[in-house]
């Protein structure tokens, strides 16, 4: 009978270990039984590795070898300046003979040299898919080329916020000679000043695929032949608008929906309008936009996601929002704005999963008017203008009620003043935030017994960073010790100077 | 039992507890086991399933039923979406039983092979177990606790899964 349910058990795992995907419940499932252990080894597809407490990749390979993606990590560069950076080598020298089955690999925040690249793209190079490399030093567009040479079946091509040295932009062309299949090429915010634009129209040409381009800021103008060109183009970031676009006939492609660009003037909307409808990302970040131009953009795009721009124009900017775009999912703003244009874009957009935003002041009203009416909100992040004397503090009961009601929240961003959360409102952080996986705190006060009841809850809790910090470094230690799914804790003074930094493991710095 | 349209063939299929269900050949043909079985030819007028009870055949003979009266997705482009949101929520509704017989269902799906339901049924127990901890997804699926990883083995096992492999 016992045989009969093991079998039985075993018949239905099988069955369903396909249908698990997620990481957390992968690995939850692990941990179930031996049988469920072993077969989760040989049926995941995808493993992320902070490198930092995995530095080679023996032990990986041994328990998954038959991952297709990769996701390797290092940590953020302002953790690493005095610390000799982690780098791939050990990594690409095991991928280049084993990991049969991996087609994508992504790696971020590690120093990467020209020879792992040439090592990667000639043993991996016509396996890979997908290939990722941001935030990521320590190479240059020599071994960009060996990836245009050598991934010949490369669908994604993905270097943004690279730090690197660009001696030539030869690697476009080697791209877009051996490549037929780019689907997404992207380059965002890597200084690369040296990539001929009729490269990039040449890639198009051969690449009939291409529905993503992300580059370096360049003039539109220069890209009209890239855009007649790439037909089936929906997404592209990096443009400029120069003044002569209309000289030059230049067009955006019919299919454009996410797009991002600056210097855009009253007179160049005739540019957008037409794909103001369908747009669904615009992306205004560096854009010195001016209110009548961006609040028309607004009013056009009913079907924006997601928004992001410098300045909001205050809190008619929200109302608007609020009014127009009812699917917006993201928005990201400096702009500075109060308590009524916040309730505006609350009650309007209630599919909002991530909101950046700033505040001249705010009361606890407004956190409750948050909680109440974002249920889906993910990451959060709040600044309280400095100058304010407004706000009336602490705001511990305005994050009880935004934590209780936006209980999906995994990232949670707070400047505030000096008294601006208690020992109280740190202790519901704790009690509330039960799938918070990143937190940043600054100028919140509180002390160490504050700290305390933060480290009770919080399970989910992976990185912390705390700005003009009130806490002791025993606390902090403490703190560690007591969530231990904290990866690390970064402290900083009020002028920005580290005082703290702790990984978990044998990795201090 | 079930004498719907008096003229179409009949299938009688007989539960390990010896319970017969006279079932319409369309019905049956869900099974692409028992189709496999009717086009060789070796079905004879009863079919044996002597690995299925009697509670667990006729849940799966009211999945079949309903999914044999709706229109297939393939059929027809146009396909009333009401039908298929009908279809839906049958499928919600009928996924709203208890763990033990869920993979009861999910094993004479496997062993009939009607790939639907064996994704309904998979989806459910992933849907179950989504957010749990191993020790609360062991309850959920009564898990026998002779074949537990060694407190040594899970030891490493969770410190990979918490600083290496998410």
């Amino acid at each position: 009978m016992e045989e009969h349910q093991n079998e039985s058990i075993d018949t239905v795992f099988n069955c369903v270990i396909s249908y698990i995907h997620n990481g957390a419940d992968r690995n939850a499932v692990s941990l179930v039984c031996r049988k469920w252990y072993e077969l989760d080894c040989m049926t995941r597809k995808h493993v992320t590795v902070h490198v930092v407490y995995l530095p080679t990749p023996s032990r990986l390979l041994k328990r998954f070898p038959f991952i297709e993606s990769l996701t390797l990590k290092g940590l953020p560069l302002y953790f690493t300046e005095n610390y000799s950076c982690i780098g791939i080598t050990p990594w690409f020298k095991e991928l280049a003979v084993s990991f049969k089955y991996l087609k994508a690999l992504h790696v971020r925040c590690i120093s990467v040299l020209d020879s792992d690249l040439k090592l990667l793209t000639r043993t991996r190079g016509n396996d890979l898919r997908v290939l990722k490399i941001i935030k990521c030093q320590g190479f240059s567009t020599d071994g960009l080329t060996h990836i245009g040479k050598y991934c010949n079946d490369l669908r994604t091509l993905c270097l943004d916020y690279n730090t690197l040295n660009e001696k030539d932009g030869k690697w476009v062309h080697e791209l877009a000679v051996n490549n037929k299949c780019i689907e997404k090429l992207s380059f965002y915010d890597t200084a690369m000043s040296k990539v001929d634009v009729k490269d990039l129209t040449l890639l198009a040409k051969n690449c009939r695929s291409l529905v993503s381009l992300k580059l370096t800021r360049c003039g539109l103008s220069d890209l009209k032949d890239f855009f007649r060109t790439a037909a089936m183009l929906e997404v592209f970031a990096g443009g400029k608008f120069t003044g002569d676009e209309k000289d030059v006939g230049f067009k955006f492609p019919l299919n454009l929906h996410s797009v991002e660009f600056v210097h855009m003037t009253q007179s160049q909307r005739q540019f957008v309008l037409p794909h103001a409808h369908r747009l669904t990302e615009l992306n205004l970040t560096y854009d010195d936009v001016d209110e009548s131009c961006l609040f028309y953009l607004i009013k056009k795009c009913p079907n924006l996601e997601a928004l992001y721009t410098i300045d909001i124009f205050g809190d008619r900017g929200l109302q608007l929002i609020g009014e127009s775009c009812k699917k917006l999912r993201k928005l990201e703003t400096f702009g500075l704005v109060t308590h009524r244009g916040m309730v505006a874009l609350a009650q309007g957009c209630s599919f909002l999963e991530c909101l950046h935003i700033q505040f001249t002041d705010i009361s606890n009203e407004t956190l409750k008017c948050i909680g109440v009416h974002l249920k889906s909100l993910r990451d959060f992040q709040l600044f309280l203008c400095k100058e304010d004397t407004l706000t009336k503090l602490p705001l511990d009961g305005g994050f009880r009620a935004l934590l209780i009601g936006c209980s999906k929240l995994e990232r949670l961003c707070i400047r505030l003043r000096s008294g601006g959360l208690t020992d109280v409102g740190l202790g519901y952080i704790g009690k509330y935030a039960l799938n918070l996986r990143y937190l940043s705190l600054g100028y919140i006060g509180g002390s160490d017994a504050g700290l305390v009841k933060l480290s009770k809850g919080c399970p989910k809790l992976r990185k912390l960073e705390i700005q003009n910090c009130p806490f002791s470094m025993q606390a902090l230690s403490t703190l560690m010790i007591n969530i231990r799914s904290l990866r690390y804790i970064w402290a900083l003074d009020d002028n920005f100077r580290n005082i703290f930094r702790l990984t978990r493991r044998n990795f201090e710095l | 039992m079930s004498t719907s349209s008096s003229s179409s063939k009949k299938i009688v299929l007989k539960s390990a507890d010896n319970e017969t269900f006279e079932i319409d050949e369309i019905v049956a043909l869900e099974s692409q086991a028992i189709k496999n079985m009717i086009e060789d030819e070796c079905a004879d007028n009863v079919i044996p399933l002597g690995n299925i009870d009697s509670k667990t055949l006729s849940k799966i003979i009211e999945y079949c039923k309903k999914h044999a009266e709706s229109p297939k997705k393939d059929d027809n482009a146009d396909i009333d979406e009401k039908a298929v949101e009908d279809l839906k929520s049958f499928d919600a509704e009928f996924a709203k039983v208890d763990m033990p017989l869920i993979q009861d269902i999910l094993m004479a799906a496997n062993f009939l092979n009607i790939d639907n339901l064996i994704g309904l049924m998979c989806r459910t127990i992933a849907d179950r177990i989504k957010g749990k901890t191993p020790e609360e997804i062991r309850k959920i699926l009564n898990i026998n606790k002779n074949d537990l990883l060694s407190p040594e083995q899970e030891a490493k096992a969770r410190e990979e899964n918490s600083w290496a492999f998410d």
